[in-house]
């Protein structure tokens, strides 16, 4: 299981989880690829975005 | 025994013990032992907006009553226990209660009869948010054909269904208005005409079907609306024509195909729209050609679930890449 970002290192954030037998493809500029999430939101946060976990269900 | 008229003519009571309910009033059933803000022989009618007088029924038999109640109001009973409140509306009317999360929403148990309950009043946001342990919603509530914004309306109560009779025809805002009930399916009839905002409006239900006819054909904000149901099928005719946000919309279901015609021509969100769900490899690769063909956003991030696409879906799945779409999913099928 991975997370991922890919932006456009201004404006353009879009980021998830990727499960087993999924693909992502992006024409963003940018893909990152993160082990953790914690590592996810760090990097968002960086960019100063703002960061919705990705378990959340509420 | 009571003889109340309410100017009506008629006495509330007709034989030993026999009760005839009167359809303007508003009845509840609460218990008042349970916790909330008021002592366990109290309730408080939180948030309460109207004019109102209370008789207090256990089994039938009236055991205390309350005139001339203005807005929230705590009334003392015999003693703790679980009572059926007939609240007689007055001519100034009876608006809406606003537990929101609040007051004593642990004590309502059943709403019995509506009555004249929210008649004038088509905001009705946090009315019973969070009531936990009510589990029943009355029949013919005049109110449902008046209702605009339901906002967190019913949001965790503990409602196994709803009324058939209820439609809802001129609500444009069900933002939590049922999330995190219990529902197996909604009313016939429920199709929800002029919806614009269903942002979680029924996550966290038990929905295994829509209505025939509930195809939301003004729904702009699709927030995680059916999020973790278990949908297997969605209704012909729902194109979801406006839709913009349809973020985590049907995650967590079992969709296996979409409607014909269900193009997504506005949606600038379909970020885990489809999580969990596998829509047949045919259907899902038409989708991502009509999208590339009749969207025209850019940088759009869509999910489609553990889909997988034909030869002719890669294509425009290729297209939208070129636009700065993210698009998740299951891969080209080999």
């Amino acid at each position: 299981m991975k997370y991922y970002v890919a932006h456009n290192g201004k404006d353009v954030f879009h980021y998830g989880k990727l499960e087993e037998g999924q693909q992502v493809d992006s024409g963003q500029l940018y893909f990152e690829e993160f082990e953790t999430e914690e590592e996810l939101k760090e990097f968002l946060t960086e960019k100063g975005q703002a960061y919705e976990s990705i378990h959340e269900i509420n | 025994m009571s003889s109340l008229g309410l100017g009506l003519g008629v006495n509330r009571f007709f034989g030993r013990g026999q009760v005839t309910p009167l359809p303007d009033d508003f009845i509840i059933e609460v218990n008042t032992a349970l916790a909330g803000v008021s002592n366990s022989d109290q309730f408080q009618f939180t948030g309460a907006v109207g004019e109102y007088d209370v008789e207090a029924y256990q089994n039938g038999d009236l055991v205390a009553s309350f005139e001339d109640l203005v807005n929230e109001q705590t009334i003392t009973l015999p003693s703790a226990g679980i009572y059926e409140l007939r609240c007689i509306i007055k001519p100034a009317g009876f608006d809406k209660m606003t537990f929101d999360n609040g007051g004593d929403r642990l004590k309502l148990l059943k709403i019995l009869n509506w009555g004249l309950y929210g008649v004038n009043q088509p905001n009705q946001a946090s009315a019973f948010n969070s009531c936990e342990n009510n589990t029943e919603i009355a029949d013919n509530g005049a109110w449902f054909d008046v209702v605009t914004d339901g906002t967190r309306m019913f949001i965790n109560n503990n409602l196994t269904s709803l009324p058939k009779e209820m439609n809802l025809p001129l609500l444009t805002n069900g933002d939590r208005m049922f999330f995190g009930n219990n529902f197996p399916s909604l009313p016939e009839g429920f199709v929800l005409a002029n919806l614009t905002n269903g942002l979680r409006m029924f996550q966290q239900n038990s929905l295994t079907s829509l209505p025939e006819g509930m195809v939301l054909p003004n729904l702009t904000n699709g927030l995680r609306m059916f999020f973790d149901n278990n949908l297997t099928s969605l209704p012909s005719g729902m194109d979801l024509a406006l839709l913009e946000n349809g973020d985590t919309m049907f995650r967590d279901n079992s969709l296996a195909s979409l409607p014909v015609g269900m193009e997504l021509p506005l949606l600038t969100n379909g970020d885990r729209m489809f999580l969990n769900n596998t829509i047949n490899t045919e259907r899902y690769s038409q989708l991502l050609i009509d999208l590339e063909a009749n969207n025209n956003n850019n940088n759009v991030e869509f999910h489609g679930g553990f889909s997988k696409y034909n030869a002719q879906g890669e294509i425009a799945r290729n297209a939208l890449i070129a636009r700065g779409w993210t698009i998740t999913d299951g891969g080209l099928e080999n």
